[in-house]
């Protein structure tokens, strides 16, 4: 995965409503597009060549979007948002990232999915520089943690892939998407991906490393 | 939660470049290919060695080692806090060869509150702290990783953590294209068996054993890469050549029989990674591969004695179906944790540090 389009956010912006703004870019499968502010109620639209993606309440940082065809151009639904316009270059040409491949690692839960997980407990959702973002927990010795992901069709039995970053993996629980752990001892967890029939190739890219 | 680090600061406290700073460069490459602005802060020397090692990073010289006689601590500190008041990063990823080599720029981070992970590289079994270094590591606010989850445990019980509480990431190598055995690019001859070690000559890499070796594996050749304090002294040996800094390590260990190892202790070493990527049999001391649980299925372990390095890379030749076995394994185990996995491991650790 290749980053192939970089516009830094400045101190301008651009406020985006329902008439497109158009986008002059490369082709490339996913999008990244930075709000100054969080738009809760509104909802963020790219029309692509092969369809629209769609994003809703972004929140305030990068907002990323897996793009079905090359993009052409934006607007809101709802109420306008505002979107940082690129360092140096004003609010006609919006900050952005452009990446030439989808996350392809996180199963077939979609990585807007991902960016929305609500977490009960002490945790964040975690990303590089606009990279994969993944639920984050910090469960203390006889603590336990939850995370919800949005609704989304999954096949019956899938288990959650889970990495312990330091001390112990926690006993786990999918339900849905809801995923609660239960730890024994201290330890930090991310919930990496979900492998809809364990021990299977199927939605895995590395099984040995885990 | 704060925000995700997106201008990160790479800091390399090191007199020379070697293996722990070459990794560290690799992991700095790679956060710049996640889309992230990167500085790696190191002495001149240091960054001039890197050359295009650097790839898109930016460079930064700071004077981050103190002169012979000086605070080794407090300069550090200063020089890495004057370094943050002209660019001022969201998190900081600190490279500590030795535990305690970063603690100068740790210190300063902490005082300027910017998030820091702090990775071990070499935590020595008879390492302690000095009452200085105490004193600074209570001020330090930091998350620590190590190389091997058994430098990771020993490094726990050097600075009183919690059990656990440090991450283990092992270091993984880029995909690269196998290399075929070209003896003549190394000025290597034909129809003789070598064995070669990669690494800094000097004592505690075994370098000083090389004489001895070369003798009691004759015909055979002991073949140098690297340069060192012993390396005058080597380049008079009987049997043994010296190539200096090789840049091609995969295709030098391509034309060899077998890698030796015989370091007094390593972290997570390239050299072993490289060899079991390229197919070369492996002879280490136990100390030098405990970063692998299962060391004696994917090498031959040796003593640091000559005649037992001799006997068993005699054996090795000897018995290929032996050697074979443990060539797959080690394959398996390299392939297993590569470059992206590392990555991966310590953007999740770096962004964890600014949760």
């Amino acid at each position: 995965m290749r980053l192939i389009l970089q516009r830094w956010p400045g101190t301008s912006h651009l406020w985006l409503g329902a008439e497109p703004h158009s986008l002059d870019l490369p082709e490339g499968r996913l999008l990244g597009l930075h709000l100054p502010a969080s738009a809760a109620s509104s909802r963020l639209v790219v029309t692509t060549t092969g369809g629209m993606a769609v994003l809703d309440g972004p929140a305030a940082g990068w907002a990323v979007l897996d793009l079905p065809g090359r993009a052409v151009s934006l607007h809101a639904e709802g109420p306008p948002l505002r979107l940082s316009g690129g360092l140096g270059e004003g609010p006609a040409l919006p900050a952005l990232r452009l990446w030439d491949a989808p996350w392809d690692d996180g199963g077939p839960i979609p990585e807007g999915h991902w960016r929305r997980a609500r977490i009960l407990g002490n945790g964040a959702v975690l990303a590089l520089a606009g990279g994969a973002a993944r639920p984050f927990v910090r469960i203390s010795a006889g603590g336990w943690a939850r995370i919800s992901l949005p609704t989304f069709p999954l096949l019956d039995g899938a288990s959650p892939v889970l990495v312990a970053l330091r001390g112990p993996l926690p006993l786990a629980d999918l339900d849905g998407l809801t995923l609660t752990l239960r730890a024994g001892a201290a330890c930090d967890v991310l919930w990496e991906a979900v492998q809809l029939r364990p021990n299977s190739l199927a939605n895995s890219a590395a099984p040995s490393r885990r | 939660m704060r925000g995700q680090p997106e201008r990160i600061l790479v800091i390399i406290p090191s007199p020379v470049l070697g293996g722990a700073e070459a990794q560290t460069l690799q992991i700095a490459r790679g956060f710049c290919t996640m889309g992230a602005e990167v500085a790696v802060a190191a002495e001149p020397a240091v960054l001039s060695a890197a050359g295009t090692a650097l790839g898109g990073v930016r460079p930064l010289p700071a004077p981050l080692r103190a002169p012979e006689g000086g605070g080794f601590i407090a300069w550090q500190r200063d020089a890495a806090g004057a370094l943050l008041r002209g660019w001022r990063p969201d998190a900081a990823l600190v490279c500590c060869p030795l535990p305690t080599e970063g603690f100068g720029a740790l210190l300063a981070l902490s005082e300027a509150a910017i998030p820091a992970l702090a990775v071990a590289h070499l935590v020595r079994q008879d390492w302690h702290l000095a009452e200085g270094e105490h004193l600074a590591l209570r001020q330090i606010r930091a998350e620590w990783a190590a190389v091997s989850v058994p430098a990771a445990r020993r490094l726990e019980a050097l600075f009183n953590l919690p059990p656990h509480r440090v991450a283990a990431i092992p270091n993984g190598l880029p995909p690269a294209a196998a290399r075929s055995a070209d003896r003549a690019r190394f000025g290597l001859p034909e129809g003789v068996p070598l064995l070669v070690q990669v690494g800094r000559l000097d004592i505690r890499k075994g370098a000083q054993l090389t004489p001895a070796i070369a003798a009691a594996i004759a015909p055979a050749l002991m073949v140098l890469g690297g340069n060192g304090p012993l390396r005058a002294d080597l380049e008079r040996a009987d049997g043994v050549r010296v190539l200096g800094h090789v840049a091609d390590v995969p295709g030098l260990l391509a034309c060899a029989d077998a890698l030796l190892l015989a370091s007094e202790h390593e972290g997570c070493p390239l050299s072993v990674l490289e060899a079991a990527r390229a197919g070369c049999p492996i002879l280490a001391t136990r100390q030098a591969l405990e970063a692998w649980p299962e060391a004696g299925n994917m090498a031959r372990l040796v003593l640091r004695d000559p005649p037992h390095i001799a006997h068993v890379f005699a054996e090795a030749l000897r018995d290929s179906a032996g050697s074979s076995r443990r060539v797959v394994r080690a394959h398996e185990v390299s392939a297993a944790w590569d470059e992206e996995a590392m990555l991966a491991r310590t953007a999740f650790l770096l962004a964890a540090a600014c949760a």
